[in-house]
This record gives structure tokens, C-alpha cells and sequence, in this order.
């Protein structure tokens, strides 16, 4: 465990996301892509239309799309259709970073969260202890993910998603006046995801979602309510009882694990066939 | 918007230190300077510009903004490279319409340049084609695919010069049967090229610069042929004809930036994934409280901002319209026609109260419970959406409010497209009060990068450049000889020859005499003056000889007679041996034409095919020569964006390999072509090599010049100097900006996109400033935010068609400006011209922007003198130099003479006449420039007076078929019987008509389909080729032909998304879309999903009366499952950008739907069909 110390939530950048703007086009997804240079991999019909159906090595931006039903302002009750642009959201204190055995993972002043590829080990505790599975592994053992474009921001530039969007989704700025835009989008009744989240993530993330009340349920889709991994949090709480060789702690840990191993692995199958069945698919 | 544009100017240009303190105000002081938590080793905190994805020489790379190829929202992109290296690309931050945004496909628009899988040489074909016969035996998409690869063309590279010679030599030996066959173009009366019957079809891209679609069109006059055509005709064609007939242009009426004004939008469309950037704007007017009405079957990425998503049956547009008219004069209180405002705008539309009467007759057929039977939209809706549209339109709400009905191909693409549907739009828009307004309009958003710009330079088989009709008689050689003898007149300086008065076109001359003028003559003197232009910018000669005795000296012309064929019906003429040769440059109709298979089988009877593309696409799969095409910023050129404005694209690297922009290839085929004895001028045969240009006034025959034919130097485009100076040796061959010039004098609408006086092209002005209040167009400009500087437009720079009297309606004000040393007085937007007095620019359309203006307009030069005062054109295209050689005719002492340009000058002070052609509107033009809601589009009677017979033929239709039991012979029995279909009715007002394919015959008898008015519908149903006979490639025109087809019946429509376009060759190659549609599918209702047994991803199988194909079915409740007549009624959508050809590859929908065409505009019904649906 490497012991880091994070930007504060008002100091850095952070992008408010609002969804309300979408029309889901995927230029976000190019321009990631584009901007990073990330190669073409051949990809697979998605029944959800989401594609690659999640992020994957070559693909750190995807934009999610989820059917519900929703009432509509002329009284109508009809289908809809919500996109969800998504990439690492860059956790206030960043799991990852701290799960990392290596300091591979770099916080940036601005609060940007980059895995330096050259020194990544291929260990995945980053992904294990992502709340969000945001980090893939590439072929060569290496994990990489969504920089926040910190070769851009620190340049004066936006993020090369928030730069290419036509509709001005995404408002990026420094911290404290994303906060703020967030807080008022919240004040004038919609729904906002990032800000009251789990201290596991430090309490928020960067990449803060808005979104109208009436659409607000499409949010599951690929942002989970509670920003945690149970087992990693414990395995932090407990690091220091391992370090001094309590055996009780190994095993507790050890129980914990595979309690919390069976209940993930369960969540995260009804999560995906709760999402699925919005599809029309029968399992 | 100005605020919006602000912030993003601040994110994207402040330098990078201005930035990086502002970042540094609020970052952490605590981590500043702080120690690695990792021990031994050095914590990263900065990082390079560039240095994640290996861009780290960005910092040298150059910016060149080119137009983006795609859509036709004309989004600029700048490419950032180094030599022949693309490091970068971005949206351009200065552009008004993206604002430094793209979309995907823009985003990903440096792939089609640096692209594995490029043609880089031209090849000839050593393979044999696939045969005809065994093309149509397919009854399976996958045998079809199956038996085009047995037959690969197995390429052979060549060097240029090889592959035009040998295109040379194949189409010689095809002409020179054709010239001794028919002896073209020797005729008894004269010389010329019967350019319908001339075996080559031409093809030109939509996604060409300007300057190339005008070089098609030119060599396929060169060539003798009128077939010729584009992508146009298969996605806007019924558009353009309708919206040109009713209200002068065919183009969208208003600019991008005006929707954001807009209070209501109906969109029949998804611009949200066929033009995302256009959400830039829509999303302004979301803000400020517009309501959004979507009307589409299938729910799109447009939907997710609707209001109000009506899912309707595809086919049924006309009645929904209908509604909004029926709400209007019967629903609401009070009806519109008793508003205040109605009786003032009527007075615009040429109609009398017995007129409205008769249209009143027809709405009063579409009840609210009668659309809701045709449409399948339940009764509560269409009343909301009726509501939601008329109440915050024009004429409700004294113009405080507007609204928009926006459309693509959802519209245009059925038999009846053109008649009914789109001419509904443009006459609800027009009693709305909502044309030519801010925030109103109708919107046809195009779909290529310059769909709108080549049609314009290049209108099809009977038009050319600029929309003047090509000739169709010889007749209207001899009247138009006598027009030039009468010096070039306007309309109401012209008097129509009494000799021709009483024969067609003329006889609908209502007002042939000098000093009146109606709609038709102010048309016809606009062709005219159209054809003249050709003859002085391409060196040509049309007229009579002597040119003294129009009435019976020998016709001789070099613009062929007689309207050509188009891009849907060609296939089958070269089927039966009609069309031999075809060149194809940048389109791939394997994918984009109805029915596959008669469409591969016209490809593959061909003797010589020629394509130029990026890829090797399924249409170059049947050629016998591929060369390679330059890729869109390989060039440079003007794009006409979807709302006319004209922009310059820039080159910003060289082509890579062997491919040249395609006006290199035209120009060099006219070259090779040329020297070998292919292109043969009827002039050239007739020995005509100089025109006497002679004016005749009061008997007396005036010598105003002699003009040399020299067609050859107008295909000089070497070198070029000043604002022409080639941009690289590619261009210092064939120029594209001396084309450009050209253009601007073989175009009247175009005029004006070169600047003569200060050698500018403004299409390269890039002001990013709305007008100031003083200047032309200024209150406009800043009241409504409405770009004017940037680019140009047409016509004369107008942005929003029709405006009148905004000014006066929406602001309550006219406005006083100072131009060209005079005083104006404005209600509209005027748009601007450069005056002949002054060389200044002055505002053209006085008081506004009406009707069919400038197809309506005044010449001062009228008898005086030629066209641009008789300027050497060759010079002044060629060296921008103006010198007068012909003279001009004044009156002295009451005797007309020849004087002069110096003489004239000194007499009447106008000196540039060059600049304007001495154009000018006045009140007379103004008083015709009428909209029309009334419009005759057949031969016939008003609604009330044809009705018995439109009754009577409809019973005598049911009971032929009672009888027979077969549609093609009921059709005939009625034809026989009445003489037409739909006889006696003149369509003055639309009228729902089925498809072709309906999927209730009880609605087929009650409206039946008005496709059989048209011959070609009329092969596709008795007169199939020999070929074709007894193999499933017909239509399904009584839906119980299905009966014995497995699985449920549904209505068959399709779609595209934002990550792909038409074809797909040029997004199926781009790997970054390739990755995110890497299939196609079809879209499903869920209920209908359920009952044949499938869920997302699995395999269902379509079939129609083409054959059947396989695709995984995408299931959503967005699909609508409508009650139709009484009937549950699925639709289904099909995926339709894939073929075989390319990085990734699927079955091909356009495989499954008929080649029957628009009745007006011979545009394919490719939205509705029929057929069923199984799990496969």
C-alpha cells in the first residue's frame, strides 16, 4: 500500500456530466481514442447498443445506453431511451491509486488518476479494488485506463471527450466550480450522482453526473449506488493487523473475502441481468 | 449563444500558460513539491502535451480547416499534420456552425485519409462479371453475395495514362455504333444530341467539391448526354421538386442558427443522429421552451428530446399533416381562416377564397378518427400534436411564435413523396404562417457533406447547372435564338415570337407581351438566361444558323435535347440495352439503389463501367476500370452545406499514392476523351466556329459582336493567378479555383461567390461577427444571430429564403440603410449584390427576400446588351481580367445604334457590369413572386370538380380486382378505362396515397397508390425485362401475395445511425465506427419480438417479394406496434448501411425493397414496404 495524498474535492478540475444535454452520438468515445491513440479492435453485435458492450483495454470511454419507461412532459407514458457517457471517474482519493503495490497509479495536482504503463507490475489489485471496474489489462500484462487526458489538462486544454462533444455535455473546470454548477443543477430538482458517495471513494468522485428526476433511474445502468468494494475497504482497515501478523486478522480477512467474493460476484450477475432484461431478454 | 461560443473560444484558444495558472489557482499547495510515497523512485507529475497517445510533435504540426465530408451541416475540422502525417484532428473553434465540436463520424473523418484499405493506383478488370441471369435467379441475400464472389474482378495496376486510354478506346467503340446506328447528331433540321437516347449514364458523388459535380455535368454535356444524375436523386429529390415548385427553391429555407429561434419542431427526421451537430442548436431552442414533436416509428436519438414521440405508419405523412389542417380550420376557435394575419398572408400565396374553399374540401376528409385509422397514431396524440404545432405557429400567434417541420428521408422516399407529402409540408407551412420567418421553415436536412451543392451545379437528367431545364424540342432552340435576337431581354422586356405561342411550354405563356409578364414567362426567360450562360463560359454554341432567322435556319446545339434518366430507372433502361457505359465517381449505388439485384444486374450488363472511389466498393466490384480518388482534404474546393452556405474546404496534405481529386479525373477524361475522337461537338460537325451575336430592334439587325467557339479553352484550367494562385502542383494542372470562377458565371444562383472587382472568393471569409446595425442586412443579422459573414449564400447571400417582411412582422420596424452611395428602405432580409454603378455592394431582393426570387428578376442590359455586357469570358474566368468586346445598343435621336463600352460608360455611369449582370428587383418582380399553394402537377381539374371521377375510378379499381384478382390487371382495366390513373384530378392539393406495397387492401381500394402514373412504375409492374421475368424482383402490390410466406406481416422501413453513413464505404471502413456498429440489424417491437420468439441479438429472417436475408434483431419497446384500420400492425426497421465490401460487412436491406419511384421525381420507395418476419 502506498500512502498518497490527494488534491481536496474543491482544489483540481472535475467535470460535471449532464446527461440531460446527450443525444448519445459517441463522438466522446472517438475522440478518447483519437486523442490517445488507441488502437481498432473488431467488436461484437450488442444487443444493448452499447459498444464494446464495456470498457476494454483499447476503449477507455464508452457511452452506455439504457431503455426504461418514462413519463413524458405531454402526459405520455412512452419508452426512453437514456445514453450514459462513461470513463474512469477519478475517485476523490482514488482506490486504485492506494491499492497499487507499486506507486504505478499517479494522483496529478489536478486530480487526475494515471496508471504510468511503464511501471505497472500487472498485479490487478486496481481492479479489484475499483468500485466502478474502470481499469483492463492489456495484452502485455500492463493495466491502463482513462487518464482525465492529463497531458491536455495540463496544457490549458479540456479533456479530448469534453472538447468534441456537440451538445456541451460535459462542463470541465476547476473543482470548485464544477461543485458549485453540481450543487445548482441539485437545487433546481434534478438528480446528482458523485458528491455523496461512500468514503471508500472519498466521499466523491471528479466525473460528477446530472441528470431530470423523471430519467434518474437510468443512472443504475452503469453507476453504482454504493462506491465501495467491501473487501477492499476492509483489507485497508485491516492492513495494519496483517502487518503485525495477527493470524485472527488473516483469517477474518480470509472469510471476509470469500463472503464478500460470493456477494459481489451475485450483485454484479443481477446487476447485468437487471440490465439486460430492459432489452426484452428472458433469461 | 454568443456567451456559449465566448466560453468555448476561452477553453480552446487561451495559451497554455494563461490556463495552466488558472488550473494552479485552485490546485492543492499541499502537494506541491511533495515527496514520491514511493520510495527510490521519482513521482510523476507533469506530463507532455501529446504524450499519452504519442502526439508529442503536435507543437509543429500545421492546421488546415477542411469541410468535413459526412453530413451536410458543413462542420469545419482541422487537421493538424507535418508533411503527409495526420497527428491530429479536432473541430475548428472559429466555425459558427460547430464551434469547435464534432461529431463522431467527424471526429473519425482522418481515417478515409489514412486507410489501409485505399485504392492507390488505377486498375483495370482482368476477371469476368458476374451474370445477369444468375444475379436475379437469387432468392437468398447470402446466394446473391455468394455469386457476385465467384466473379472477383481480379484487378490489374496500371499507370493513368494506361487506364484513360483504355477507357478511351472502349467508350469510342460504343459511340461510334451509337453515331452510325442513329446518326447523331446529324438530324433532318439540325445538329444536336438527342441526350436521352445517348447510351452513357453519368453518376456524380453528392460528397464532391463543387467544382467537381459542375465538371460532371459539363462533360456529360460534352459528351452528349443527358443521363446523368447523383446521389441527390435517391435522398432529396422529391424535396427539391416540391419546395421548388411551391415556393421557388428547392433548398431548406432557412440557416442552422435559426432553429434555435424556432417555438415548436416537428421532426419527421433524426437530426440528432443524421446531423448531431445540428443539436447545437435544437438544444437552444429546447432552453428557451420549444416544444419537440417527433414522428418516426422507430425511437431515435432525436426521440430522447421529445415532447411528444408519435410513432406513426411509415407512408401514412400526408394524412398526419393533414391533421394539422383539419385541427386548424375545423377544431380550433377561431379557425385560422378567420385570423387577421391569414387574410395578410394569403395575399403571398396566390389564392382566392374559392381556392381555399376547394383545398377546405380535402382537409375536411382527414378527421381526427380517419388519421388515426390510416397512421395507427391513437386519437389522444395526434390531438396534442396538433395542438402543440398550430398553436405556437406564425399565423396563431401574430408571429411572436414560429415553428419548424423538419424532414429527411422519412419523408422523401415514396412514390408519393414529391405530390403529396412533401408538397403537404411546404403548404401547412405556408397557411401556418411559419415560411420565412425566424424560428420557422421547412428544414429538409441533407445528407451528404454537399448533397445540396451538386445538385445545385449539377440538377440531373433534365436540368443544368444552376436549375435551368435542359432543351426538349428543337422548338425551344428556334424561340430562344429569337430571345437573343431580342438582346437577352427579362421577362417583360421579352415578347414572346407569335409562331410559338400556341405550342407547349409557351402556349402557358399567359402574358407573351412586351412590358407584362406572368410566373411562367419570368421562368422560362430565367432558362434562358441560363442557357446563355453556358454558351459564353464553356465556349459553346446554341441557337439557329443564321442566327438572324430563328424560325428557319438550321437548329444547331451543343446542349443535348431532351431529359435523361436518373439514377433509379437507368438500371433496368441497361438491362434492355438502352444505357451501355456509365461512369460512376464517388457513389456507390450497389448499396444506395432499391432492389440489389436489379440494381447489380444493370451494373453488370454494362459494356464499359468506370468507378472512382476511396475503397473498392461493391459497385467497383462490376467495373472494368477503378481509379483512385483523392480523399476530401487531399483537395481543395467550395461546399454548399445543407443551408446553402458556401464554404471554402482547404487542402491539407497531398493525395497519397496515384488518387487526384476528381477534378483532375474529369478534366483529364475530357482530355483523352477529346483526342480520342469521343467527344464530338454537333457546332464542330456543323462547321459553326463563331457566333454572330446580333440584337434586332425595330427591323433593324444590330452588330454587337462575334464570338469565337472555343470549347477547348474552357477546359484549359492550367495556372491561375491573384486569389487563383494553385495551391500545389496538382492544382497548378487542373485548378480548381479557376473552376470556381467559372461557376460563378455559369450560375445565377451562384453569382457572387467570386468577387471580380476585389478578386475574392467568399466562400474563404470566415467572419465570425453578426452585422452591424448600419450595414446590409445588419438588424437582420443582429436581431435574429444570424451569421452573414461567414461564407456566402445563395442566392445573393440571402440565409433565410422568403423574408419578406420579418423585419415589419417580427420586429414591428422597416429599416433605412446606405449602400452604393443610395438610400434603402428594407421590410426582410435583402442578401447582397456588387453594384453595377459603383462595384460596391448594395442589397439585391428590395424590400426582402420573396418567393421564386431571383428565378424572378430585372436586367437592366435587357436589349442592350449580352450577358455581362459582352465580356471576353474565357479571359476573365482564366486571368480575372474584364474586356468588353461586345458593343451596346442605345437610343439617339430615336434610332437605335451599337455603341461602345466606353461610350456606355460615359453615358450611364454602369461600369461593372460584369459583377452582376445588371440584375436588379423591382416592384413587378415582386408583384408575381407569389408562393404557390396551388399548384397543378397533372393535367386536370380542381379537387371538387374531379371528385365523381376519382370515386368512380376508385370503385371501378375494387371491382376490377374483385374480378381478376390481380392487381397489374386491374390497373390496366382502369387505365384502359379512364385513359390514366387517377384520371381527371390535377393534385393541385396533396391527398394520402398508399404505398405501393400497403399492408391492408382495404386502404390500397380506399386511397390507392398514385405510383402507377408514372411509366417506369408501370415496367416495374407488366414490362419487366425479358430477363427479369418469373424471377422474384417484382412487388408485392397486393399484400396476399405474402400469404404464403412463413411468419408475421409487418411494414418494412429503415434507418441509419450517427456512427454510419449511406453506403457505409465510408464509415464501414473507418475502423473507430467500424468498432462501434460492426453490424447491422433489425429493430423490433418487443410484443412482436415475443411472439416470434426472439430476443436481442438473435437471427430473424425477412421477407419480401425480392427475396429474404438474415439479420439479428435488435428488440425495444422504441418500435411502434400500431392498430391500423382495426389491425395490430408491427413495423419493423432495417439497418440499412451495410453490404458485402469493406472492414466490416452485413446483409445488405436495400436488397429487400422495390424499385418503384416518386411519380414527379423518379425517387425510390425505399421507406415503406412490406413483408414477413421470422425467427431464423
Amino acid at each position: 500500500m502506498v500512502s498518497l495524498t490527494f488534491p481536496r474535492r474543491d482544489e483540481g478540475v472535475a467535470v460535471l456530466v449532464r446527461l440531460d444535454r446527450c443525444i448519445g452520438c459517441r463522438a466522446c468515445q472517438v475522440a478518447c481514442k483519437e486523442w490517445n491513440s488507441l488502437e481498432y479492435r473488431p467488436t461484437e453485435f450488442s444487443p444493448t447498443f452499447t459498444t464494446p458492450q464495456d470498457l476494454e483495454p483499447n476503449v477507455w470511454k464508452v457511452v452506455f445506453f439504457g431503455e426504461i419507461t418514462r413519463e413524458y412532459p405531454t402526459g405520455f407514458a412512452d419508452p426512453y431511451v437514456q445514453p450514459i457517457p462513461f470513463n474512469c471517474v477519478h475517485c476523490q482519493t482514488a482506490p486504485c491509486a492506494r491499492a497499487c503495490p507499486v506507486g504505478a497509479i499517479k494522483v496529478s495536482d489536478e486530480g487526475a488518476v494515471v496508471i504510468e504503463g511503464r511501471e505497472c507490475i500487472g498485479c490487478g489489485y486496481c481492479q479489484e479494488a475499483c468500485p466502478y471496474n474502470v481499469p483492463r489489462q492489456r495484452e502485455d500484462g500492463t493495466y491502463t485506463k482513462c487518464t482525465f487526458c492529463v497531458d491536455r489538462i495540463q496544457h490549458g486544454m479540456e479533456p479530448a471527450c469534453v472538447a468534441v462533444c456537440p451538445t456541451e455535455v460535459f462542463e470541465f473546470g476547476p473543482a470548485s466550480q464544477v461543485l458549485a454548477s453540481a450543487e445548482a443543477e441539485r437545487a433546481a430538482g434534478k438528480e446528482v450522482y458523485g458528491l455523496n458517495l461512500d468514503s471508500y471513494v472519498g466521499g466523491s468522485i471528479r466525473w460528477v453526473y446530472s441528470i431530470s428526476k423523471d430519467k434518474a433511474h437510468a443512472l443504475k445502468i452503469r453507476l453504482p449506488e454504493k462506491a465501495t468494494v467491501p473487501f477492499n475497504f476492509l483489507r485497508e482497515v485491516l492492513n495494519p493487523v496483517i502487518r503485525y501478523g495477527a493470524v485472527l486478522g488473516a483469517a477474518l480477512l480470509a472469510v471476509i473475502g470469500v463472503i464478500h467474493e460470493v456477494k459481489y460476484r451475485k450483485e454484479r450477475v443481477k446487476a447485468l441481468k437487471e440490465a439486460t432484461k430492459e432489452k426484452g431478454g428472458k433469461e | 449563444m454568443a456567451s456559449k461560443s465566448s466560453r468555448r473560444e476561452f477553453l480552446k484558444t487561451t495559451s497554455l500558460a494563461a490556463l495552466a495558472s488558472g488550473v494552479a489557482l485552485s490546485a492543492p499547495t499541499a502537494l506541491a513539491g511533495s515527496d514520491s510515497p514511493v520510495p527510490f523512485k521519482k513521482w510523476k507529475t507533469q506530463w507532455k502535451l501529446g504524450e499519452i497517445g504519442n502526439k508529442m510533435d503536435i507543437l509543429k504540426a500545421e492546421a488546415t480547416p477542411a469541410i468535413c465530408p459526412y453530413c451536410s451541416m458543413g462542420c469545419s475540422i482541422d487537421l493538424l499534420t507535418i508533411g503527409d502525417r495526420i497527428i491530429h484532428s479536432r473541430g475548428s473553434s472559429d466555425s459558427y456552425i460547430n464551434v469547435g465540436q464534432l461529431c463522431p463520424k467527424g471526429q473519425a473523418a482522418f481515417q478515409l485519409i489514412e486507410n489501409e484499405l485505399r485504392v492507390l493506383t488505377p486498375m483495370i478488370r482482368t476477371g469476368p462479371k458476374p451474370p445477369v441471369d444468375e444475379i436475379l435467379n437469387a432468392k437468398t441475400w447470402d446466394e446473391l453475395v455468394n455469386i457476385v464472389k465467384k466473379y472477383p474482378p481480379n484487378w490489374r495496376p496500371v499507370g493513368w495514362d494506361e487506364a484513360f486510354r483504355y477507357i478511351a478506346e472502349r467508350l469510342k467503340s460504343i459511340y461510334d455504333r451509337h453515331r452510325a446506328e442513329t446518326g447523331a447528331p446529324r438530324f433532318e433540321d439540325g445538329f444536336y444530341y438527342r441526350g436521352n437516347v445517348t447510351p452513357l449514364q453519368m453518376i456524380g458523388s453528392s460528397v464532391m467539391k463543387n467544382e467537381e459535380g459542375y465538371l460532371d455535368n459539363k462533360l456529360a454535356v460534352f459528351l452528349g448526354t443527358n443521363n446523368f444524375d447523383s446521389q441527390y436523386r435517391k435522398c432529396h429529390s422529391s424535396t427539391v421538386t416540391a419546395l421548388a415548385l411551391t415556393y421557388g427553391w428547392g433548398a431548406e429555407t432557412a440557416s442552422i442558427e435559426d432553429v434555435a429561434l424556432s417555438s415548436v419542431v416537428m421532426f419527421f427526421s433524426n437530426p440528432a443522429e443524421a446531423h448531431p451537430l445540428s443539436f447545437y442548436y435544437f438544444l437552444q431552442a429546447k432552453e428557451r421552451g420549444a416544444t419537440f414533436i417527433v414522428c418516426d416509428p422507430r425511437f431515435s436519438r432525436t426521440a430522447t428530446y421529445a415532447d411528444l414521440w408519435v410513432p406513426f405508419r411509415s407512408g401514412a405523412d400526408t394524412a398526419l399533416l393533414y391533421y394539422l389542417l383539419y385541427y386548424a380550420f375545423f377544431e380550433r376557435n377561431p379557425p385560422i381562416d378567420q385570423l387577421a394575419e391569414f387574410n395578410d398572408l394569403m395575399n403571398r400565396w396566390n389564392i382566392t377564397r374559392e381556392d381555399l374553399e376547394d383545398l377546405k374540401t380535402v382537409i375536411r376528409e382527414y378527421d381526427v378518427n380517419t388519421v388515426s385509422r390510416i397512421s395507427g397514431v391513437p386519437v389522444e396524440k395526434l390531438r396534442k400534436m396538433a395542438e402543440l404545432y398550430v398553436e405556437n405557429s406564425g399565423v396563431t400567434t401574430n408571429h411572436r411564435k414560429h415553428g419548424i417541420i423538419q424532414w429527411a428521408m422519412g419523408f422523401t422516399q415514396h412514390t408519393n413523396a414529391s405530390v403529396n407529402i412533401i408538397r403537404n409540408a411546404a403548404i401547412v407551412q405556408m397557411l401556418l404562417g411559419n415560411v420565412g420567418y425566424p424560428g420557422g421553415g421547412t428544414h429538409p436536412f441533407r445528407g451528404h457533406s454537399n448533397v445540396q451543392g451538386v445538385t445545385d451545379v449539377q440538377f440531373g437528367p433534365g436540368g443544368l447547372p444552376g436549375y435551368p431545364a435542359v432543351p426538349k424540342s428543337t422548338l425551344e432552340i428556334r424561340v430562344y435564338q429569337d430571345w437573343k435576337l431580342q438582346g437577352m431581354p427579362d421577362a417583360w422586356e421579352w415578347e414572346v415570337p407569335q409562331w410559338a405561342r400556341d405550342k407547349p411550354p409557351f402556349n402557358a405563356i399567359k402574358k407573351p407581351n412586351k412590358g407584362e409578364a406572368d410566373l411562367a414567362k419570368a421562368l422560362r426567360a430565367w432558362i434562358f438566361n441560363g442557357w446563355r450562360r453556358m454558351e459564353l463560359t464553356w465556349g459553346i454554341f446554341v441557337g439557329t444558323d443564321p442566327e438572324t432567322d430563328p424560325r428557319n435556319g438550321r437548329v444547331i446545339t451543343d446542349l443535348p435535347i431532351g431529359a435523361g434518366s436518373s439514377e433509379t430507372v437507368w438500371p433496368r433502361r441497361a438491362l434492355d440495352g438502352e444505357i451501355k457505359a456509365a461512369f460512376i465517381l464517388g457513389e456507390n449505388p450497389a448499396v444506395t439503389n432499391p432492389n440489389a439485384k436489379i440494381i447489380w444486374s444493370g451494373l453488370a450488363s454494362l459494356e464499359l463501367l468506370v468507378v472512382a472511389d476511396l475503397f473498392e466498393t461493391e459497385t467497383a466490384w462490376f467495373a472494368d476500370v477503378l481509379l483512385p480518388a483523392a480523399a476530401w482534404a487531399e483537395k481543395e474546393g467550395v461546399f454548399t452545406d445543407g443551408n446553402r452556405v458556401l464554404q471554402w474546404s482547404y487542402k491539407a496534405l497531398e493525395p497519397k499514392g496515384l488518387s487526384r481529386p476528381d477534378y483532375w479525373i474529369y478534366t483529364k477524361l475530357f482530355e483523352y476523351l477529346r483526342r480520342a475522337g469521343v467527344i464530338i461537338l454537333p457546332s464542330e460537325l456543323a462547321g459553326k466556329k463563331v457566333e454572330k451575336v446580333r440584337f434586332v430592334k425595330r427591323g433593324k439587325v444590330l452588330e454587337i459582336y462575334d464570338r469565337a467557339l472555343d470549347p477547348d479553352a474552357s477546359w484549359n484550367y492550367r495556372g491561375g493567378d491573384g486569389a487563383a494562385f494553385p495551391v500545389s502542383p496538382v492544382e497548378a494542372e487542373v485548378n480548381p479555383r479557376l473552376i470556381a470562377r467559372e461557376i460563378n458565371f455559369a450560375m445565377l444562383i451562384y453569382q457572387g461567390l467570386w468577387d471580380p472587382i476585389r478578386d475574392e472568393f467568399t466562400p474563404e471569409r470566415r467572419g465570425v461577427n453578426l452585422r452591424e446595425e448600419h450595414e446590409i442586412d445588419g438588424v437582420f443579422s443582429k436581431e435574429f444571430k444570424i451569421f452573414k459573414n461567414w461564407g456566402c449564400s445563395w442566392p445573393k447571400n440571402v440565409r433565410l429564403l422568403y423574408n419578406l417582411d420579418s423585419l415589419k412582422k417580427v420586429l414591428g420596424k422597416t429599416v433605412k440603410i446606405v449602400a452604393a452611395g443610395r438610400e434603402w428602405e428594407v421590410t426582410g432580409e435583402t442578401g447582397e449584390i456588387l453594384d453595377e454603378f459603383t462595384g460596391e455592394y448594395r442589397p439585391f431582393a428590395v424590400p426582402g427576400h420573396n418567393f421564386f426570387i431571383p428565378k424572378i428578376f430585372r436586367r437592366r442590359l435587357s436589349g442592350v446588351a449580352d450577358l455581362f455586357g459582352g465580356v471576353d469570358m474565357n479571359k476573365l474566368i482564366k486571368e480575372g481580367k474584364a474586356e468588353v468586346i461586345g458593343k451596346f445598343v442605345i437610343e439617339e435621336g430615336g434610332e437605335p445604334k451599337a455603341v461602345s463600352f466606353e461610350e456606355f460608360v460615359a453615358k450611364t455611369g454602369m461600369k461593372y457590369l460584369w459583377a452582376n449582370d445588371t440584375l436588379y428587383i423591382d416592384d413587378k418582380a415582386q408583384e408575381i413572386a407569389k408562393g404557390l399553394v396551388k399548384r397543378p402537377f397533372f393535367s386536370g381539374k380542381s379537387y371538387r370538380e374531379a371528385k365523381a371521377s376519382i370515386d368512380a375510378f376508385k370503385r371501378r379499381f375494387r371491382e376490377a380486382y374483385n374480378q381478376t384478382r390481380d392487381i397489374a390487371r386491374a390497373v390496366e382495366a382502369v387505365i384502359d378505362e379512364f385513359g390514366r390513373w387517377y384520371p381527371d384530378y390535377n393534385f393541385q392539393w396533396p391527398i394520402h396515397t398508399e404505398p405501393v406495397e400497403a399492408p391492408d387492401m382495404e386502404l390500397q381500394f380506399e386511397y390507392p397508390t398514385i405510383a402507377w402514373l408514372h411509366p417506369h412504375n408501370l415496367k416495374v409492374l407488366f414490362e419487366q425485362p425479358d430477363v427479369v421475368k418469373t424471377m422474384p424482383v417484382g412487388v408485392a402490390h397486393d399484400v396476399s401475395i405474402l400469404d404464403a410466406v412463413e411468419g408475421e406481416l409487418v411494414v418494412m422501413t429503415s434507418h441509419r445511425l450517427t456512427e454510419t453513413f449511406h453506403s457505409g464505404a465510408m464509415t464501414r471502413n473507418v475502423p473507430y465506427l467500424a468498432e462501434m456498429v460492426p453490424e447491422p440489424y433489425v429493430q423490433i417491437p418487443t410484443k412482436l419480438a415475443n411472439k416470434i420468439g426472439v430476443r436481442s441479438g438473435d437471427f430473424v429472417i425477412l421477407e419480401t417479394a425480392r427475396g429474404s436475408l438474415r439479420m439479428r434483431a435488435f428488440v425495444t419497446e422504441g418500435t411502434a406496434y400500431l392498430n391500423v384500420n382495426g389491425k395490430e400492425l408491427p413495423i419493423v426497421s432495417l439497418h440499412w448501411s451495410f453490404s458485402f465490401s469493406g472492414l466490416v460487412t452485413g446483409a445488405q436491406a436495400n436488397f429487400l425493397n422495390p424499385d418503384v419511384v416518386d411519380v414527379k421525381t423518379t425517387i425510390q420507395e425505399s421507406k415503406a414496404w412490406v413483408g414477413k418476419i421470422r425467427r431464423g
